[in-house]
């Protein structure tokens, strides 16, 4: 069962209400193209993954693809909405994250008008 | 036995530009693009360089794909406001005749262009994902690079130039590159549909007659993790009826924050001149992308091995104080190629051969701009400090000339709200010359730009 325990540090008027996870996706919803990828190219290795203490990977994906799954980071809806804009594998402090590209030709793309 | 003489790794201006090259000069060329076609995945990258791209691609300013597009009626201003929404920076460009050198451009169509270029030239296109680099190991002999692994098989040349950006997954596996989140901006873009003409009306009173761009608080190097002053700004283009909403930060400050950056977005969306700006409009998409902060202290030791050359953001090679990559990407990408190039004509692939490509770019501006003493400054000195009090002058600044007053006055009522910085820029006074030089060979540089002419 997931646990979420996110607090803001500091309650700070330079940010808006709390967005993470969930309200993350509901706000994309439909607002990019992802082509079906057939294998999942960002792992969490969960005996690294120091769980609630940390949260990042959690609080910072742009997209909402990781959940606090039994207090452990999991990639969970990644394969339906992760961006591959990578900044996940940089957060985690303890390298935890196996991160890659999905296979060609599949995944995200981006575009401007 | 190997089935090329090079291959590129990435279709982006730094690997379009080594395989167009290479291939001009005979060489045997395979490109790999994991997307399905060049751009597909590019948010970022809004400007290319003028020159440097015509120099590489001639008949680059004509192309068809810059019709409609922001530089051509097109106005791109950014502020930060204050939560009392007194403080504003701001920019008007319209045009920008200021900035002529660089060409706003929507990547998902440049870097297509740009692919076809070098397959006409006579490289090969080839969809695929590079996972790892092939070595070779012979007695006596450090281990070499011999070709790369990807998802679509195997491919063997005598050289891999590596473009493949950011993330390159190759970078990592050759132990050149490992970066932490002071190196990585995280960026999120809301477009938004808006009919061009109510776009126009809307942007009038922002234009600025002189048409000159002031750039205001938005780049993560100078202004270290002080929320205040997480990027965000608006372009919007007319011709095309979208506005984007661009929100960037350095990912190591979003981390000491622990907020998610929809966060700050969502709140810059609810600033006055914003809501005005998007009233009515659409929210059609959002992309997403990671940036190298282009400073020497994350610069990859080396950029070469033997058999393997790394160009761009694969290095993590840009430009710390602009903050742009492209061009630095595309002249790197360019003597990449050469250096292949010269290696084939002298069937000499030693480490030597392979460090003269280090040489050669060590030898352009690329260098020039990473002033370590500057980046110190931004980042751990007291430039926050600055920014805080320019800011406060600067909307002093603008207030007034708003309501007419005269210069003087406004020099008078803002020279002291400088005071409070005096003890930070004394206290960097150390690293001033180096600066000073820096800023001296842009200001020229801008000088020519405006067609006032250098001092030679």
């Amino acid at each position: 069962m997931a646990e979420k325990t996110y607090k803001r540090g500091d309650p700070s008027i330079l940010y808006g209400p709390q967005i993470v996870g969930e309200k993350v996706r509901e706000l994309l919803k439909g607002k990019y193209e992802i082509i079906p990828k057939t294998t999942a190219h960002v792992k969490v290795n969960p005996k690294k993954c120091i769980g609630m203490t940390c949260q990042l990977c959690y609080i910072i994906c742009p997209t909402g693809s990781y959940e606090m799954v039994n207090g452990k980071a999991t990639w969970k809806y990644g394969m339906e909405t992760c961006s591959e804009c990578g900044a996940c594998q940089y957060v985690c402090p303890v390298n935890a994250i196996e991160w890659s590209y999905p296979e060609a030709g599949t995944g995200i793309v981006l575009k401007w008008s | 036995m190997a089935n090329y003489d090079v291959i590129v790794v990435g279709a982006g201006p730094g690997g379009t530009a080594a395989a167009k090259i290479a291939a001009e000069k005979k060489l045997k060329v395979l490109m790999l693009e994991r997307a399905r076609t060049p751009g597909d995945k590019n948010m970022s990258g809004s400007y290319l360089f003028r020159n440097v791209c015509e120099g590489i691609f001639p008949g680059f300013q004509k192309a068809d794909f810059h019709k409609g597009q922001c530089r051509i009626g097109g106005i791109d201003f950014r502020w930060i406001y204050d939560n009392d929404e007194k403080r504003y920076g701001m920019v008007a460009a319209p045009g920008a005749d200021a900035m002529r050198d660089m060409m706003m451009v929507y990547r998902n169509e440049s870097d297509q262009w740009l692919a076809n270029e070098a397959v006409k030239a006579g490289a090969e296109l080839k969809t695929a994902l590079a996972t790892d680099l092939i070595w070779e190991n012979k007695d006596g002999e450090e281990p070499r690079v011999v070709g790369v692994v990807t998802d679509k098989g195997n491919f063997e040349a005598p050289v891999v130039i590596d473009a493949s950006g950011l993330h390159s997954i190759l970078a990592r596996r050759s132990g050149l590159v490992k970066w932490g989140p002071e190196k990585i901006t995280l960026a999120i873009k809301y477009i938004y549909r808006l009919d061009g003409e109510v776009m126009r009306k809307r942007l009038a009173p922002y234009v600025d007659t002189d048409g000159v761009e002031v750039d205001w608080g938005a780049m993560p190097t100078m202004c270290g993790d002080d929320p205040a002053f997480w990027g965000s700004h608006c372009v919007g283009c007319p011709d095309r009826g979208i506005i984007n909403v661009i929100i960037y930060h350095q990912l190591a400050a979003q981390i000491k924050a622990r907020v998610n950056i929809h966060q700050r977005a969502q709140w810059y969306l609810q600033q006055t001149p914003v809501k005005q700006l998007l009233e009515g409009a659409e929210f059609i998409r959002c992309n997403f992308h990671c940036l190298n902060i282009g400073d020497t202290v994350g610069y990859a030791p080396k950029s070469y091995l033997p058999g393997y050359m790394m160009v761009g953001d694969a290095g993590g090679f840009g430009q710390p104080v602009e903050d742009f990559g492209a061009n630095v990407a595309q002249i790197m990408g360019k003597l990449a190629a050469e250096t292949a190039a010269e290696m084939k004509a002298k069937k000499d692939y030693s480490e030597a051969m392979f460090a003269q490509y280090e040489e050669k770019w060590h030898e352009t501006w690329i260098l020039e701009d990473n002033v370590p003493e500057l980046n110190t400054l931004m980042i751990k000195g007291g430039f926050q400090k600055v920014v805080a009090c320019a800011d406060d002058a600067m909307s002093t600044l603008f207030k007034m000339r708003f309501n007419n007053y005269s210069f003087p006055s406004i020099a008078l009522a803002i020279a002291p709200k400088m005071l409070p910085a005096l003890p930070a820029i004394v206290g960097a006074v150390g690293s001033i010359k180096p600066i000073a030089d820096v800023a001296m060979k842009k200001a020229s540089g801008l000088m020519a730009m405006f067609g006032a002419g250098s001092d030679q």
